[in-house]
């Protein structure tokens, strides 16, 4: 759901994503400087961190469960 | 031990999108300490980013300003702030040339987006009534950041601000915590802007899901009038499991929205473009959902109609989160409609007079988070926002900075110091209690289903109340929070519970349907009695509100029969 993987043999440890994330999901991995999915259940699945990210390291899925079932 | 930061500054900016931005930069062109503070990063934080990026553009020379002002009242029903419509529309040309000048990415010509049709029908014949200008998707608030920090602006990312200080009446700062390390921040300001925008209740999958009232929360704390809190975005709904508002927003093709039992319901209702939205929850509500997205009824022509429209609009990778997208390689087609049909982006804000002053001395608003009022009742099209936000960003900055000229050295007392700090770090240090987590999905289950919102009717709305005030009391000031990240998410579901109670008393206040306010009973506009604002403070600790009569000369021709004065049909009128 949302956030899915940040692929480390791609991560390039920009920092862009750590930045771009509005829901403060995603941290700097300080001992690989690289980064990882820190709180995964407050994706907001806006996808910017996928479309900003250079080396393309990160998927998010178009799957999300809201709280209250549809229909 | 967390650290404490102390910070010195003339203007202090909450908010770092549009509005933020642009107040921040004016004032430090003019030689004012600015210290603009983000809960995220700012540049990239809001609904700013999210936008398709278009300033409204007023251009004297050619158009037509009655034919715009008489369009967008119409489109408002009458509620509409006209000082403020003028306003924006007269310095829209300026803001959007001034941002140019300091480099933010625009489109080219080609991709002006002008409005020839409203969901009025009356209003088709007006013609252009309104014009566009196209910004570079998110590249241009990135530039806004950059043009900040070259002014001399002070830009604190990560830094949610929870609570105003005021001191014999006057703010004279703020305090907040970084939600990465938890350290504690007072910003002593002679000064305020909140910019913080709008506020919904974590809607899934809404680009205004991080943004939870926080500056009606903190204003409404300090003390200040808030107006129009019972309008609000009913946003188009979104593809069931695809997340994001896709260009169905936009969409023209009526045919593709269908019932289950595959029935166009679009025209059913008479509600123009509020066929997509407050049509699509009478069809739920009469039993006939779910609801889709049907592109398979769509010609050859006009899906690539409506592609091309996607990939011009959208760019880059935002053709990913299109319908068309989703719908053609997904085959998905179901709707979602609870959350789409009551989604509470506020059209309402801080009160604030022509100087963009709120009723509290040194506390200014802009962007969203400033009542205008002058969209009415409903948001008359794109481009409005980005461009209330730069005017509003501009007056504040202009009047902010002309008032911190003749304002001593801010007085906050260590007694005062150590209240705060206690109250905003409470769910950190409580032993037990309710998750943020817990409170926030109590709040989304009571609030978006469709009957509260959506369809407003009184029983249910006082009943919501009735439940909302019990969290208020006995669930918010017990959350508990595990770390720094939790703690912003603990204070975000603080201000979104005094957001639904003040949404909700302002929707039991107005006895009428008007625009996005729609009481089922209610149904017919009250020209007699509801051609007004209502204004909602706090007073001896309880929520007041008050009806103000518009001027009695933006009343309507009483003339004019019912329904051609408003040719929005609501259902049960």
């Amino acid at each position: 759901m949302s956030i899915q993987r940040i692929d480390p043999e791609l991560c390039v440890g920009c920092g862009i994503c750590v930045d771009t994330c509005i829901m403060d999901v995603i941290r700097m991995e300080e001992a690989d400087h690289k980064a990882v999915i820190k709180y995964a259940n407050d994706c907001m699945t806006c996808f910017c961190c996928e479309l900003e990210c250079p080396a393309k390291a990160i998927s998010v899925s178009t799957q999300v469960k809201p709280p209250l079932s549809w229909g | 031990m967390l650290a404490e930061h102390i910070i010195d500054t003339d203007i202090l900016v909450i908010g770092g999108a549009t509005a933020g931005l642009y107040a921040a930069i004016k004032a430090g062109q003019k030689g004012r300490r600015v210290t603009l503070v983000d809960k995220a990063y700012a540049g990239k934080s809001g609904v700013s980013p999210f936008a398709f990026a278009h300033h409204t553009v007023f251009n004297p020379k050619v158009h037509d300003f009655n034919r715009w002002m008489n369009f967008i009242v119409r489109t408002g029903e009458y509620v509409n702030n006209r000082d403020w419509i003028a306003t924006i529309l007269r310095d829209s040309l300026a803001r959007y040339q001034e941002m140019v000048s300091w480099g933010v990415p625009v489109l080219p010509p080609e991709n002006e987006v002008i409005w020839h049709k409203s969901h009025i029908p009356e209003t088709d014949a007006l013609g252009v009534v309104d014009h566009a200008e196209a910004l570079v998707h998110r590249k241009w608030l990135v530039r806004m950041r950059d043009k900040a920090l070259e002014s001399g602006v002070k830009i604190i990312d990560r830094v949610m601000i929870t609570e105003l200080i005021k001191c014999d009446g006057k703010v004279v700062g703020a305090v907040g915590f970084n939600t990465r390390n938890g350290d504690f921040y007072l910003v002593k300001a002679k000064a305020v802007i909140m910019a913080s925008g709008s506020g919904g209740f974590r809607d899934i999958g809404k680009v205004w899901y991080q943004s939870t009232a926080d500056g009606d929360a903190m204003g409404y704390r300090a003390g200040a009038e808030l107006r129009g809190k019972e309008f609000g975005h009913k946003q188009v709904a979104m593809l069931k499991d695809i997340p994001m508002p896709t260009a169905a927003q936009s969409y023209s093709q009526k045919k593709v929205f269908v019932n289950a039992e595959g029935e166009e319901y679009f025209n059913k209702y008479a509600l123009g473009t509020w066929g997509t939205m407050v049509g699509a929850l009478f069809e739920v509500h009469a039993g006939r959902g779910p609801l889709y997205f049907d592109f398979d009824r769509l010609t050859q022509e006009e899906r690539k109609a409506a592609e091309e429209f996607i990939t011009a609009n959208q760019k880059e990778n935002e053709v990913k989160r299109s319908g068309i997208y989703y719908a053609t390689v997904t085959g998905k087609k179901e709707m979602m409609w609870d959350g789409a049909g009551s989604s509470e982006w506020g059209y309402g804000g801080l009160c604030i007079n022509a100087r963009c002053e709120t009723n509290i001395h040194g506390l200014y608003a802009a962007g969203d988070s400033a009542g205008t009022n002058f969209c009415g009742s409903m948001y008359p099209g794109t481009g409005y926002g980005i461009a209330g936000a730069s005017v509003t960003g501009n007056i504040a900055a202009e009047n902010a900075s002309q008032y911190v000229l003749d304002c001593g050295k801010p007085e906050i007392s260590p007694e005062e110091i150590s209240r705060q700090i206690e109250d905003l770090y409470t769910p950190l240090s409580r032993k037990g209690g309710f998750s943020p987590a817990y409170v926030t999905e109590l709040v989304y289950n009571l609030m978006i289903p469709y009957f509260v919102l959506g369809i407003k009717q009184a029983e249910r709305l006082q009943a919501t109340s009735t439940l909302i005030d019990f969290v208020k009391d006995h669930l918010v000031p017990k959350l508990k929070a595990s770390d720094s990240h939790d703690l912003r998410l603990a204070h975000e579901v603080r201000n979104m519970v005094l957001n639904a109670q003040i949404v909700l008393q302002a929707s039991l206040f107005r006895t009428e349907s008007r625009g996005t306010h729609y009481r089922e009973d209610y149904p017919r506009r009250d020209d007699q009695n509801w051609l007004a604002w209502t204004i909602l403070k706090e007073q001896d600790g309880k929520m007041n509100l008050r009806k103000q009569m518009i001027p009695e000369e933006w009343r309507p021709d009483p003339l004019i029969p019912y329904e051609k004065r408003y040719p929005v049909r609501f259902p049960g009128e």
